[in-house]
């Protein structure tokens, strides 16, 4: 005759080994699952709290440049290029070499994303490259005042970079120089999750 | 008086001795071990179950701390910063590249002899590499014309002079092909040198033109040597 003794042992084995499969494995599971996010969340806690660290040095770095400094840098590279200050600038210059001012022409640069510089520095899809605004300008004058000229130019406190330039003999007996330049504007971009 | 007791026919049995069993302390394995096994489970279970709690708590704290790290990152800080790099980078990028054509003519003047007209002078700047100048010059004669290529050749700053569209005016004005005898006869020559400036030979510094441009070899007219016009024409 078998005791009732044994069945209840029995049936305490099964039910240790029914709450070992049942809850207590799964529970393991489920609690390496979360020391695992724990982890990740530690991980890019770090990551975050190392951005924002940069950051506001970056942030007070930027801050510490003076008014005039940033001010030179706004006006070397422009938000916008105002045609009708560069048109004056550039009648100025003329004045100042003696050169005769022909005629000068600002073309808008169409969009954000590309040039219209015929042989210019600006291609798409590279921040690193300024909107490019091209003008065209024609003087008359002697060589030398011309030289002058290109030498304003150069010495301007933004970029007017000559991409071409044609000199020869007018008709009056002066010399004639057609330029082509340009001028530069900042080339915004897009911020998006990848760049933040 | 006898003793009445003794007078039942009943047989008298002495007093039960009850044999004492002692109670059996056998603890069979089988017992024990799932004793042991009831037990622990159930310790375990609770135990998995209180740090089951403690993880998600701890959980919580980490998301809850990123949440207030990713709260105060700025976008409008971000947006400043990459601003303010990309403005720099664009405004180092024209820097770098800023040339000096003033430089380029200084350094044309240095280098073209007296004998030589410059008829018209044509600049092409190609990308951030380099500028293609095109010259259209008038010479006296062929001699000029060799020395002049050579002057420009030798100079630091002109490279890859290229000599073409050579032609020869006679006194009336008729134009002929370069060969023999019309070159000697011909009242002037005409070329046009194309001349390559790399951007790194002339860029803009901010000084004035005349002390930028360092004339590497020193331009003296002298008069060619038979050889060298034969090698030069040999390579033409």
């Amino acid at each position: 005759m078998v005791s009732g003794g044994l069945f209840t042992q029995i049936g305490m084995l099964i039910i240790s080994v029914g709450i070992i499969f049942t809850y207590i494995k799964p529970e393991f599971v489920k609690i390496g699952e979360v020391q695992d996010l724990i982890s990740e969340y530690q991980i890019q806690g770090t990551k975050v709290l190392s951005v924002n660290s940069k950051l506001s040095d970056y942030v007070s770095r930027i801050d510490t440049r003076s008014a005039e400094e940033q001010r030179r840098l706004k006006n070397y590279i422009p938000d916008t290029v105002d045609s009708v200050v560069v048109l004056r600038d550039l009648y100025l210059m003329t004045k100042q070499a003696g050169v005769i001012y022909v005629d000068a022409e600002y073309q808008e640069s169409n969009t954000k994303t590309s040039s219209r510089a015929s042989n210019n520095e600006v291609t798409d899809n590279n921040s690193k490259l300024p909107l490019a605004h091209p003008i065209s300008l024609s003087v008359e004058g002697t060589y030398d005042q011309i030289k002058i000229m290109l030498n304003l130019l150069e010495h301007n406190n933004y970029p007017l970079q000559i991409s071409t330039l044609s000199m020869s003999s007018s008709e009056s007996g002066m010399m004639k120089a057609d330029i082509e330049l340009n001028t530069y504007s900042y080339r915004e971009f897009e911020v998006d999750d990848n760049t933040l | 008086m006898p003793d009445s007791t003794n007078n039942s026919f009943i047989p008298k049995a002495g007093p039960v001795q009850h044999r004492r069993t002692s109670a059996s302390k056998q603890v069979y394995l089988f017992t024990l071990i799932s004793y042991i096994m009831i037990f622990a489970t159930l310790i375990a279970s609770a135990g998995t179950f209180f740090y089951k709690k403690y993880q998600d708590n701890l959980l919580l704290e980490e998301h809850s701390k990123l949440y207030e790290s990713i709260k105060v990152f700025s976008e409008a800080n971000m947006k400043k910063v990459l601003d303010y790099d990309r403005r720099l980078q664009q405004a180092n990028n024209r820097f770098d590249n800023s040339i000096s054509i003033a430089s380029i003519l200084v350094a044309l003047e240095a280098a073209t002899a007296d004998t030589v007209k410059i008829e018209t002078l044509d600049f092409e700047r190609q990308l951030d590499d380099k500028v293609i100048l095109s010259a259209e010059i008038k010479t006296d004669n062929f001699d000029s014309t060799i020395f002049q290529r050579g002057t420009y050749e030798g100079n630091g700053i002109l490279q890859s002079v290229v000599i073409d569209s050579l032609n020869t005016a006679s006194i009336d004005g008729n134009i002929s092909d370069t060969t023999g005898e019309q070159v000697e006869s011909s009242k002037f020559v005409s070329f046009l040198a194309t001349i390559e400036v790399p951007l790194s030979e002339v860029p803009y510094t901010g000084d004035d033109i005349q002390s930028s441009v360092q004339i590497t070899q020193p331009v003296t007219e002298t008069q060619p040597s038979v050889s060298d016009i034969g090698n030069n024409n040999s390579t033409n």
